[in-house]
């Protein structure tokens, strides 16, 4: 279940509400718990037993840890691990069994078949929330959270289960046993709420839909200028995709009395590729600098040392984003480009005037995504080329097309990449009080209009060619 | 004090607005009846999935509840009416692959076309001519994105079909290539506004190039009766533009009356060419020839004339109230349905003129021509 889906909306969402706010506060987080569970098993129930178990065992080893840490270093130490390596060797048989036997048999060693099990939702993001709760004990930076129910709400808490933002423990610990709900924090809620599921539904997948478009037409057909625009579409899909659901994710976090970190700051705005990723899925960028980067020295062992610890954070990375060797290249792309940047490319780009800084920002992460987006070598490179020599015109009738009748929907992601539009908003409020009144109406129009566009995906009139 | 107040006032109302808006549409789903049929989508809607413990937790509960919530939601064909509206003041020329054309015309989006199919298509076509010994006279129409080109919004783009079928026939040189695109590009309304099908003046102008190239000879005088005037096709379904104005339903009479008898694959017999009954239903083109069949043989008043052949997708269905007045008896084979033998229908040579007769984005795209091989 996903938040831009009808069920969600107009059945999940009312009866969490109602029964939320209908029972006495203390029994708050028992029911976000047990709705949270109802969530992550409504695709896959038998792995609510997978979701269980580790709720139990962090929380269990996360309590050993606390109970050593003061005395015994190395036995807290040691639970530590243990619980980490649980973790990772969960997230690893889920997600990358498969993948390593798959390239064990085009190795020619075929001792382990693949299971092609489905992908636990989230597990991703929920293992990573996880290990920092016996890291963050550990290092004396929170306490262990004594009841199982709390930390249970505090992994599997549906806004942010499937698609993050990756919330530590530490951020959340003071509000899953105190926090306050008011109206104008649930007004906040609404409107971040609706700007993330307009991002997602009016605008991510408007834009998937051409990119799917252009990635599907022959070769005679293309050029230059479509391919072009076919990537920046990916990148407008996949910045609101995500950034939309971490929009909705904050949104609910605050109708139910949490406040979650923010996790992207235009990232497109952005003027070196150093500051993109600083920008760019921050609560990802954060949990690898504080777990993996300054554990392994960061940058205090010298510039070698530093060289090789960038390398493997964005290996990592790379890795984290799926099983494919694609993800992987993308991430030592990356690794690469912000390893120059370090060394010597920042200086000069710093005295290099701003559309230079974000044009080069661009044309790299448009380069990234390219890689990002086909999982399949041949098809990434056909696009490529096409980007750059190998299409079959520089523009042509579908490159017009494509441009005329998605004028507007283009301008609207541009504008929405950038703080232009809320700045905007905030200066009409600041001089004109009563635009305040506009608040209703446009949650009105905007919840018309994405149940539209949502119902509407799900039409099928294709059929009738058929019969 | 007051700039307080207000703010409070708003949220209230703000909250409302979202409350009474997911809350409402929840409750009005919970109670509404469900419906069966979709007439815009052709198909039966989800029914409420089967509750079992094997089928929670082991089978398609989730996906099938899913599909149920949203094919059951309430007002559902307004929602997607609401969509197109949105997109296309969005400055959007289509919707669904369907351009908003000038004339309250909904016309079809023909972006590309698989090259190597449409080659094995030509080459079936040819071998099935050369190992039956036959010319075949090879009709293919464009759609209305070629032949309406001057109404469509700026920017449009669709595959030159003018430029695709002469392509086409160039291949085929020694096939009787009939040529309707120029004549179906000029001034005239050859095509249904809702529907991807040319209509019966389209028809016509086909029924006329025939004449003069096949048949040689004067086409015949026919008279036009409107039967319909809701023909929302498929254009219609498929845009959301559920405001667009219906087309008429011609149906199509020689000036001669002529008796028809229309046997189907099934033995099923007609005394006609239209199926009366299919005008109360939603696609009204299955008027012509109870629309898709796999096999039709029709038979005439007319003794001791010729025999027609015609290999056909639906754009022939229209187009046979006039052909039929030429024939004593016509053999027709949809190929998407009928995967028999068309060879063993060809005996009488002589007196056996062998059609092919396509819209040109079916003829790129069907993957049913094998059949003939």
């Amino acid at each position: 279940m996903v938040f831009s889906s009808l069920t969600f909306l107009f059945a999940y969402l009312p009866v969490v509400f109602l029964v939320y706010f209908i029972v006495p506060a203390a029994w708050r987080n028992p029911v976000l718990f047990l709705f949270s569970l109802f969530f992550y098993g409504w695709g896959e129930p038998v792995y609510v037993a997978v979701m269980l178990f580790s709720i139990l065992f962090n929380w269990l080893f996360g309590a050993f840890v606390a109970k050593y840490r003061k005395k015994n270093r190395e036995l807290a130490k040691k639970w530590m691990i243990a619980c980490i390596v649980l973790n990772l060797a969960l997230l690893g048989f889920f997600k990358y069994y498969d993948f390593l036997a798959e390239n064990l048999q085009a190795l020619g060693l075929s001792f382990i078949e693949p299971l092609h099990l489905g992908l636990p939702i989230g597990i991703s993001f929920y293992t990573f929330q996880a290990m920092s709760y016996p890291i963050d004990i550990y290092r004396n930076e929170t306490d262990a959270q004594r009841s199982v129910i709390n930390f249970g709400a505090y992994v599997t808490m549906f806004p942010q289960l499937i698609a993050g933002p990756i919330v530590r423990y530490r951020d959340i610990a003071a509000m899953l046993t105190k926090r306050t709900h008011s109206l104008q924090k649930f007004n906040a809620g609404i409107d971040r709420f609706m700007i993330g599921l307009a991002k997602k539904v009016l605008l991510a997948n408007s834009c998937g839909m051409i990119f799917e478009s252009i990635s599907a037409l022959p070769q005679a057909q293309t050029s230059t200028v479509t391919a072009w625009l076919g990537i920046l579409c990916y990148a407008f899909q996949i910045y609101f995709d995500f950034s939309g659901y971490s929009d909705m994710a904050i949104g609910l976090g605050k109708m139910f009395g949490f406040e979650f970190l923010e996790n992207f700051n235009y990232p497109y705005t952005a003027v070196s590729v150093t500051d993109f990723w600083r920008r760019w899925h921050m609560s990802l960028s954060t949990w690898f600098r504080d777990y993996v980067y300054i554990p392994l020295g960061g940058n205090r062992h010298g510039l070698p040392r530093q060289i090789m610890n960038i390398m493997t954070v964005w290996l990592l990375t790379g890795f984290w984003h799926g099983a494919s060797w694609n993800f992987v290249l993308w991430g030592v792309f990356y690794g690469i480009v912000l390893i120059i940047e370090k060394t010597f490319l920042l200086r000069y780009l710093e005295k290099a005037p701003g559309w230079l800084k974000h044009v080069y920002t661009m044309f790299i992460v448009l380069l990234a995504w390219v890689l990002f987006a086909f999982t399949d070598f041949s098809q990434g490179l056909q696009f490529l080329s096409r980007m750059f020599f190998g299409a079959s015109a520089f523009i042509n009738g579908v490159s017009i097309y494509y441009l005329r009748s998605n004028f507007i929907l283009l301008a609207v992601c541009f504008i929405a990449c950038t703080p232009v539009g809320k700045e905007t908003w905030e200066k009409l409020l600041k001089k004109e009080k009563r635009f305040i009144w506009l608040r209703p109406a446009l949650i009105l129009l905007g919840l018309t209009v994405c149940t539209a566009f949502i119902v509407d995906a799900t039409y099928n009139p294709f059929l009738y060619f058929r019969f | 004090m007051k700039k307080r107040r207000n703010e409070n006032i708003v949220n209230i109302l703000s909250a409302a607005v979202f409350a009474v808006f997911i809350f409402g549409i929840a409750i009005v789903n919970l109670f509404h009846g469900n419906g069966s049929f979709s007439e815009n989508e052709n198909r039966y809607l989800a029914s409420f999935p089967e509750v079992s413990a094997q089928n929670v937790f082991f089978g398609d509960f989730d996906t099938e509840f899913e599909t149920w919530f949203s094919d059951q939601f309430i007002g559902r064909d307004t929602w997607i009416e609401r969509k197109a509206a949105a997109r296309r003041s969005m400055g959007a020329i289509e919707n669904n692959g369907v351009y908003f054309a000038s004339g309250q015309r909904l016309i079809q989006q023909f972006l590309s076309y698989d090259e190597s199919q449409l080659e094995h298509n030509i080459r079936y076509l040819l071998d099935f001519a050369e190992e039956n010994k036959v010319r075949l006279n090879v009709l293919l129409v464009p759609g209305a994105g070629t032949g309406e080109k001057k109404f469509l919004p700026f920017g449009a783009y669709n595959v030159d079909e003018t430029k695709l079928i002469s392509d086409i026939y160039a291949q085929m040189p020694s096939q009787n290539c009939i040529e309707i695109a120029p004549a179906l590009s000029s001034s005239g309304d050859y095509y249904f506004h809702t529907d991807h099908h040319w209509n019966a003046e389209g028809a016509k102008t086909g029924y006329d190039a025939i004449c003069r190239s096949v048949l040689k000879k004067e086409s015949l005088a026919f008279s036009y009766t409107e039967v319909s005037d809701d023909f929302k096709g498929t254009m219609y379904s498929r845009s959301g533009a559920f405001w667009t104005k219906a087309d008429p339903v011609i149906r199509i009479d020689p000036v001669h009356p002529r008796s028809f008898t229309v046997t189907f694959e099934d033995g099923s017999v007609m005394h006609s060419l239209y199926a009366d009954a299919r005008l109360k239903e939603k696609d009204k083109y299955t008027y012509y020839l109870d629309g898709n069949h796999p096999y039709v043989n029709i038979k005439t008043d007319i003794e001791g004339g010729r025999r027609a052949v015609i290999i056909k997708d639906s754009f022939a269905h229209i187009l046979l109230p006039f052909l039929a007045c030429e024939y004593s008896e016509i053999d027709m084979f949809d190929l998407r349905y009928y995967n028999g033998s068309v060879s063993e229908y060809i005996k009488d040579r002589e007196n056996t003129d062998v059609y092919v007769i396509y819209g040109a984005e079916t003829f790129c795209t069907d993957k049913n021509l094998a059949v003939l091989w």
